[in-house]
């Protein structure tokens, strides 16, 4: 087990490479390369353009730069400093991320307990009234687009119900509370869930009826194992396989549906604060937001390859 | 047997030699004939309305899409008013008779831009997945039929796609072009984020159609390889890929709506699904219906799209059509 997450592991560095690179040549291509912001400065002449340029080494083959710049990110997590506010890239993502892991750890544990159980249960009552209605309510669930999902919301629970705050973290002017945070984190959090919620279900719902229908369940009800044995121990087990690769494949999207919710309900997380950068073309703190959601993904997805392995001896014996 | 013929006529007109030569060419065109592409294009198409009229979701999706294609296509004569045309003395009314789905914050109509939006939507959608479809089908089918290291290098960057947030390069990249973003550059930028699909699965369809025998026959009669890609393994591909670019559509929808939401897709005044919700937000108490009917279309869409790609999968399966 150990030896497969080591082969994991040393396959992502290739892709956070790949991904360095494209965020680098992402760099070089905005307008002006990446002293492009001063040449529109009247106050900055073509000589100061050139000893800037010098001083930052951006006057060297670009191989080169991107080595150097390689070599800063990954070992001092350097990412340069905004164009805008001047601070260190790293020091604006490190403040921001806490905020986006909790939206999206809340989402994703919203996703992963009623996807998951919504669709065993649409596959164990398959064809009934039950399992049509989860279907047709999972159906306009991968069809609603996060942010209508969130203008709608907002509408009913904050403009017309004045039930849950529409934006930030806290209420203003109060004292910390658990339950006043709780009550923040629960349309952002449910908004972006609601897609994985209907994906996952139908997902788990389509796995599970395949494997429930295979002979070794059969043999499993016939050895007298109970309902709840076969369903859980024996057939959960292999349905969920194939969920855990679109749960994988899912995660940059987990990522896009933080931006959008994060603009919508003023999130204070990386999501927004890449918003921010675009609106400002902040390009340093931009391709900073871009590696380290990538690296994220990337850290993720060996954990879903992990996890992948335990639930399936064949994948971790055979390579 | 086709090939069986020839061989008896053929001695008395010219002899033995040729009948040789005849008898080893038309196995293989006969196998090349009976390649399932051929045998089963006929059958496929009724096949379709009958199965659409067995399903009656599917079929209500199908009307509900053509209804919405047609509104797109005959937007300027839906209504009296114009798409563009800011009236300050109609600003915010609610839906009635004469504003179907209310005037917005310039007061246009709401309905007319919606009509309107739905073409650029759908058009955005579809040139999208068109771009898509090329690049998909390009690298998948030489990963597939080559193999090695073309499949390990095509491969790998469909992997990179698939661990990269596209969204967020999209985005990056839009706002290096903004504010003059055109739309035949939000296609591309769509089209290049979702391309991975197809090319999985014709890499897959490819891989393993290629090793029939009526390939071997094609590659013996010395045909090259574009044309064996393209005329003898890509039509396999027809149907998973038909599937693909159904919720693709779908997908890109979605995305132009959320680049246009933010800003950074299709830029105002032009009309799209997603930028007409762009200001929405601020007029959430008093106008809900500026955010409303433009998201429901949205909705909409991309419902007819998942049921149709659901039911194409159904009706295009072979082990169904094999128990049917």
């Amino acid at each position: 087990m150990l030896r497969f997450f080591l082969k994991r592991a040393v396959a992502i560095i290739p892709l956070v490479l790949l991904v360095s690179l494209i965020c680098f040549a992402l760099m070089q291509a905005t307008p002006g390369g990446p002293v492009g912001v001063l040449t529109d400065n009247p106050m900055v002449g073509p000589e100061d353009v050139a000893r800037i340029r010098a001083n930052f080494g951006f006057d060297r083959p670009v191989i080169v730069q991107y080595g150097l710049w390689l070599k800063r990110v990954l070992l001092h997590g350097d990412f340069g400093h905004s164009y805008v506010t001047g601070e260190p890239v790293i020091e604006m993502i490190w403040q921001r991320l806490p905020a986006t892991l909790e939206l999206m750890g809340a989402a994703f544990l919203l996703a992963f307990l009623f996807g998951l159980s919504g669709g065993i249960v649409a596959a164990l009552k398959r064809y009934t009234k039950f399992d049509s209605v989860i279907m047709l309510v999972t159906l306009f669930g991968i069809s609603i687009p996060v942010f209508w999902l969130g203008l709608m919301s907002m509408m009913l629970f904050t403009v017309k119900w004045r039930l849950l705050p529409s934006a930030g973290m806290f209420a203003l002017g109060v004292p910390f509370s658990v339950m006043d945070h709780l009550r923040h984190l629960l349309m952002p959090s449910l908004v972006l869930s609601l897609l994985f919620i209907a994906s996952w279900s139908r997902y788990m719902r389509a796995s599970l009826s395949d494997v429930l229908s295979m002979n070794y369940i059969n043999v499993a009800r016939a050895k007298g194992a109970t309902r709840g044995s076969v369903v859980f121990r024996h057939a959960v087990r292999n349905a969920a396989i194939p969920v855990l690769t679109v749960i994988a494949l899912n995660l940059p999207a987990l990522f896009t549906g933080s931006i959008i919710t994060e603009t919508i309900f003023a999130w204070p997380g990386m999501g927004r604060l890449f918003y921010d950068g675009l609106l400002r073309q902040d390009y340093t703190r931009l391709m900073g937001i871009i590696f380290i959601a990538s690296a994220l993904i990337a850290v993720l997805n060996l954990i879903a390859d992990t996890i992948y392995g335990l639930l399936d001896p064949r994948i971790r014996l055979a390579r | 047997m086709a090939f069986s013929t020839p061989v008896l006529d053929s001695p008395a007109k010219g002899g033995s030699r040729r009948a040789v030569v005849v008898q080893t060419v038309h196995p293989l065109r006969d196998t090349l004939r009976s390649a399932p592409t051929r045998a089963s294009r006929g059958s496929d198409h009724n096949c379709f309305s009958s199965a659409l009229r067995k399903s009656p979701l599917a079929y209500a999706a199908f009307i509900v899409m053509s209804l919405i294609v047609l509104g797109a296509v005959f937007a300027p004569l839906m209504s009296p008013y114009h798409k563009d045309k800011i009236d300050l003395t109609r600003q915010y009314l609610p839906p009635s008779l004469d504003h179907p789905f209310g005037t917005d914050d310039l007061g246009r109509d709401i309905f007319v831009r919606v009509m309107h939006g739905g073409r650029i939507s759908l058009a955005v959608g579809f040139l999208a997945m068109l771009v898509a479809l090329a690049i998909g089908v390009a690298a998948g089918g030489l990963a597939g039929y080559y193999g090695g290291w073309v499949d390990a290098v095509l491969m790998r960057a469909v992997d990179l796609m698939l661990a990269v947030p596209v969204f967020f390069v999209i985005l990056f990249l839009s706002s290096v072009v903004s504010p003059k973003i055109s739309i035949v550059a939000v296609c591309l930028m769509i089209g290049f984020t979702q391309w991975m699909e197809v090319a999985r699965l014709v890499r897959a369809v490819v891989m393993t159609t290629k090793e029939h025998e009526f390939v071997d026959a094609a590659r013996t009669l010395g045909l090259p390889d574009r044309r064996i890609i393209v005329r003898h393994l890509l039509p396999h591909t027809t149907a998973p890929v038909l599937v693909a670019i159904t919720l693709g559509l779908a997908q890109a929808i979605i995305i132009e709506s959320g680049l246009s939401f933010l800003g950074f897709g299709v830029q105002p005044p032009t009309p799209s699904w997603g930028a007409m919700l762009q200001n929405a937000q601020s007029y959430l108490s008093d106008c809900p219906w500026i955010a409303i009917f433009p998201g429901l279309m949205i909705c909409l869409t991309v419902v007819c799209c998942n049921v149709l790609a659901d039911f194409l999968g159904e009706a295009m399966s072979p082990a169904r059509r094999a128990a049917r």
